[in-house]
């Protein structure tokens, strides 16, 4: 086992749980909130189930350079129907640092009032100096069409490991809602997946990008999993800034829920060239992490009632 | 350093997206949004680096740079794609 502890932005009223206090349970349902659902034709049509002895053929463009975090030709597929499960569950975030600098990512619930991102989209040394200020969610938006609203937290957490060394396998960071957002729009399940289950699993990508849409539009891409890392998994999703945070997901088989098994948070230049690859990555959620997702979410309950 | 993202007639390009796309060491898919002055500011360890920005018109530019002084102040000139 590995120690890892929560870490969380200084100035909160309310002392946070530790991993340890948690039941080690390795799977989490998820919640389909109370909002009116219908199964939308992306889900049906775009998201993929299961396991593949083989990747889903991409399309070449051009020699390129291998660095881009959109592997060959882009496939990423808009999402417009936000208001649907799974779609409604992940948020575009525009952050912003004490100085004023400002940054947009991903981020999708896990509870009622508990939203996972990437550890950088809290706290990123190099660019807001620390801890983000606040950061601003707009769960399932859509263009300019903002269904559910906007709120604006500003406690958050993450893990030591990324706090104090930046460790790209534990960027991973939570948004403790100030509103139950979660109630009404539901939350993914997560799983921690031994890397031998993960291996050549079908995953599941959707955030909000920079480069289409302006940080304001939903895009998806699928493909399979690459590599099984110890604690980091490698695919070749097209994805791009601003996707960071955003959920990585399966369907371990048809009708299967969506169950998150890593946190979207580096393009091509994050893979270890000793892997020979070009991915995309995202650290795990190893049973360390899990246990200290259930202990935010709990702690966040806690604070509901 | 300090990364100014301007159109080609020199106006600051304010809400731009910057990318970091080569960095010496991981860096995150993170999208940084420039300034009213079209500005960002990062703090980076020294080494080669590529960043890419994304202006509000749908203009592009990108710029590589070896970073050794911290004080550095860099401009891209933003194109149409």
């Amino acid at each position: 086992m590995i120690a890892i502890s929560s870490v969380t932005k200084p100035d909160d009223s309310q002392e946070l749980a530790a991993g340890s206090q948690v039941v080690p349970s390795l799977a989490r349902s998820g919640d389909l909130g109370s909002e009116p659902d219908k199964q939308t034709k992306a889900e049906r049509h775009l998201t993929v189930t299961g396991k593949s002895e083989s990747r889903l053929v991409k399309r070449y463009q051009g020699a390129g350079n291998g660095l881009e975090t959109v592997i060959g030709v882009d496939e990423r597929q808009r999402i417009l129907e936000t208001k649907a499960t799974p779609w409604r569950m992940v948020a575009a975030l525009r952050m912003v640092g004490p100085s004023g600098a400002g940054a947009i990512g991903t981020g999708w619930l896990v509870g009622p009032r508990t939203m996972i991102t990437a550890g950088h989209c809290v706290h990123h040394q190099g660019f807001f100096g620390g801890w983000a200020s606040s950061i601003e969610i707009s769960a399932g938006r859509n263009g300019s069409e903002l269904p559910y609203g906007t709120i604006t937290a500003t406690k958050f957490s993450s893990i030591n490991r990324w706090i104090d060394s930046a460790d790209p396998d534990f960027d991973i960071g939570c948004i403790h809602l100030p509103e139950a957002l979660g109630d009404r729009l539901g939350w993914f399940p997560i799983a921690s997946m031994p890397p031998g289950e993960l291996q050549n699993y079908m995953v599941n990508i959707s955030g909000y990008p920079a480069d289409r849409g302006g940080g304001e539009e939903q895009f998806f891409n699928v493909n399979r999993v690459l590599n099984v890392g110890e604690r980091r998994i490698y695919y070749d999703v097209d994805t791009y800034g601003g996707q960071s945070g955003a959920p990585v997901w399966v369907h371990e088989a048809d009708g299967a829920p969506p169950v998150v098994v890593a946190i979207h948070a580096y393009g091509t230049g994050g893979t270890p060239f000793s892997l020979g690859l070009t991915a995309n990555s995202a650290p795990r959620i190893i049973p360390e992490v899990f246990q200290q997702i259930e202990a935010w979410i709990e702690a966040d309950n806690g604070a509901d009632s | 350093m300090r990364l100014r993202i301007v159109a080609h007639d020199g106006q600051p390009q304010s809400g731009a997206f910057v990318i970091v796309e080569v960095a010496p060491t991981p860096f995150p898919e993170l999208a940084l949004v420039a300034d009213s002055l079209g500005a960002v500011t990062l703090h980076l360890e020294p080494g080669y680096y590529r960043f890419r920005s994304h202006g509000r018109d749908g203009t592009v530019a990108t710029t590589e740079l070896e970073m050794t002084d911290a004080d550095r102040e860099a401009v891209m000139t933003a194109q149409s794609p």
